[in-house]
């Protein structure tokens, strides 16, 4: 029904519309849905991402999350509307399959096989395989190839199946909870070979986490999903930029909260604080309130606690 | 694809290999002593009296025969049931259970393309290990088939260890195996489930050629000894009197016992027997019907596994879970 027709949307949270030419689409989801048994694990989720970005798909447990990145990577099939990689659904095409890689939440391995096997292994079944780069890789990490990868330590193996990911040379990396088991060392290692992996080769990146601090500084895109369902989708400089935190007089709250959209509302005695979406154009020039940034992870919080909330932007529908 | 399927299956691949060498070698010793023993002993005579030499000879070839049939003999069981559930049932079981499957149908590679290597790869190595079997058994068997002593193909203790019979059973238990791995998604029960199957059909086919095809029927019309021809299979034999009505031996016992006297076992029974009108009856299948039956087995083995197999592959691939 809906395939005459393309939802795109671009830009911001705070609505802005960026033009579509100025780099294409990564991923794209219209009015994605899936359904395990009766239960809904994903809603309608339309939301797009241009190419090039490191995306933090953050939300909390049992929200849809593994769901969705299943999806995206073709393990399974939506219920309802599509997800496109690059204009093209992935699933059972080897062309499609190729630009995508994925590494799902245990980091599953052949156990039995040594590092230098599950490179072979790799190289075998990915056409645009980089042999020079994997081994690189793990020569840096100081993995030895002639070791048998259930022997690896947990950080190793995650090593080892980031490097099978990176190598295939995909252009979207889907991690599902990459650093989920890891401990602080292994996730900060992680996180920076990802980062120079970044660098290097361009792809545009989606991992999720429920733990938002974990992915503060690598990424540039902000995906929240909860319940089920899409609550932000934005660049995070955007994002930040149009939110502030509002301190100021608790009688004069109501007032405040009618002019814009309020995420959350605190009110201790006669002094509020209100997490509000600033749209352009709404400044407040009261004196008697005072506005502060807030930091990424305060907002997710803040977003998550009120699900109904959503900051999207703006869908055009372009009707062919 | 090839070498991803010889990496992952290699154990079972080397452990069958290996362990139809040492088959092969027991068996060459066998056969080489049998035809040594058959070159020096093999009475020049027909042996239609039954001579001592005949029957010395006789013995000591069944002997020799049977001290190897014996183990031979657990192989149409044993041999598809751990085919099932070694080479089989791991083969999907296994990637779900670690979850590696998200692994490899994450690769550049469809995962259809990515079963259909593993399926024809190790199908292939299956149904020739099964044609192996039967490729030293033959031979072996072939020792032994020196007159007096007869050994014949059809005969039970042998059809499902010569022929094309391994290797449809290899087949049918490695494509039923691979089923019950993509239904149950786990190995211990998939191989549970497997080995139970495969004991069900080996013995509900046990006795099962012989309904293969109407038998052919052969009346007495003097008395001899065998009524069948030879390296044809017994199906029953029974008695019918000169009405043609059927007669169990039972039956024939009481009313003969008059006339005939009681002792069955001499020729002046028989021909006692025979002069009073009745006649044996014997059905048999006769030796030409050999690859008639191989075929219908393994008609009846592979057409419902791939049938399973096909729809197995078609719920484990779907992109659902």
């Amino acid at each position: 029904m809906t395939a005459d027709r393309t939802v795109r949307m671009f830009g911001g949270g705070c609505g802005e519309l960026t033009p579509p030419a100025q780099s294409a689409t990564a991923l794209e989801a219209v009015r994605l849905a899936k359904r395990y048994r009766g239960t809904w694990a994903l809603r309608d989720c339309t939301l797009s991402v241009p190419a090039g970005r490191v995306v933090a798909f953050v939300g909390p447990n049992g929200a849809g999350k593994s769901t969705f990145l299943r999806l995206v990577a073709g393990l399974i099939a939506p219920t309802r509307g599509s997800v496109r990689v690059f204009g093209e659904p992935v699933g059972q095409r080897a062309e499609a399959l190729a630009r995508v890689a994925f590494l799902a939440q245990d980091k599953p391995l052949y156990d039995g096989f040594t590092v230098a096997e599950m490179l072979r292994f790799g190289h075998h079944l990915n056409p645009g395989w980089d042999d020079a780069l994997a081994r690189q890789r793990l020569a840096e990490l100081d993995i030895p190839l002639n070791r048998k990868v259930g022997k690896l330590s947990g950080g190793q193996q995650a090593q080892v199946a980031l490097t099978i990911a990176v190598a295939k040379r995909p252009d979207l990396l889907v991690m599902d909870g990459p650093l989920a088991n890891l401990d602080p060392v292994a996730r900060h290692d992680i996180m920076r070979s990802l980062m120079a992996a970044v660098a290097e080769t361009q792809m545009t990146v989606v991992l999720s986490s429920h733990v938002v601090s974990d992915l503060t500084n690598a990424c540039d895109w902000l995906m929240v999903l909860n319940r089920g369902q899409v609550q932000i989708s934005g660049e995070v400089d955007e994002l930040l930029a149009a939110h502030r935190m509002l301190s100021g007089p608790a009688e004069l709250a109501d007032e405040v909260a009618a002019r814009m959209p309020v995420i959350n509302d605190s009110r201790s005695g006669r002094q509020a604080d209100l997490l509000v979406h600033t749209g352009p154009g709404t400044s407040l020039h009261d004196p008697r309130w005072s506005a502060s940034g807030v930091s990424l992870e305060e907002l997710v919080l803040a977003y998550l606690r009120r699900p109904d909330t959503t900051s999207l932007p703006r869908p055009t529908l372009t009707t062919t | 694809m090839l070498w991803l399927t010889w990496r992952q299956h290699r154990m079972q691949v080397l452990v069958t290999t290996a362990l139809l060498v040492v088959l092969g070698v027991v068996l060459l010793i066998s056969g080489l002593g049998a035809a040594g023993f058959a070159a020096q002993n093999a009475p020049a005579t027909d042996c239609v009296a039954d001579t001592p030499a005949c029957s010395a000879y006789r013995v000591e070839m069944n002997e020799r025969i049977h001290s190897v049939g014996e183990l031979l003999g657990w192989l149409p069981l044993l041999a598809p049931a751990l085919i099932g559930a070694f080479w089989g049932a791991p083969l999907l079981a296994r990637e779900f259970e670690h979850g590696t499957h998200q692994l490899t149908w994450t690769q550049s590679v469809t995962r259809r393309r990515w079963l259909a290597a593993k399926i024809v790869g190790l199908g292939a190595a299956v149904t020739l290990g099964g044609l192996v079997l039967a490729g030293i058994v033959e031979p072996w068997l072939a020792a032994f088939d020196v007159p007096p002593y007869n050994v014949d193909r059809f005969d039970m203790s042998w059809f499902r260890v010569v022929g094309i019979m391994p290797a449809a059973w290899w087949l049918s238990a490695f494509l039923l195996g691979m089923a019950t791995g993509a239904l149950f998604r786990r190995t211990l029960p998939a191989m549970a489930v497997t080995l139970g199957v495969c004991a069900l059909a080996f013995f509900g086919l046990l006795r099962a050629p012989s309904s293969y095809a109407p038998p052919e029927r052969a009346v007495q019309a003097q008395v001899i000894d065998e009524l069948e021809p030879e390296d044809s299979l017994y199906v029953t034999s029974y008695w019918i009197d000169s009405s043609g009505a059927k007669f169990t031996s039972q039956e024939r016992h009481l009313a003969l016992a008059g006339p005939c006297g009681t002792d069955e076992t001499t020729k002046k029974y028989a021909q006692c027997t025979f002069s009073h009108g009745y006649r044996q009856v014997v059905e048999f299948h006769p030796a030409d019907r050999f690859w008639q039956f191989q075929w219908t087995e393994a008609g009846i083995l592979l057409i419902p596994a791939l049938s399973l197999g096909g729809v197995a592959v078609r719920r484990a691939l779907r992109p659902r879970i």
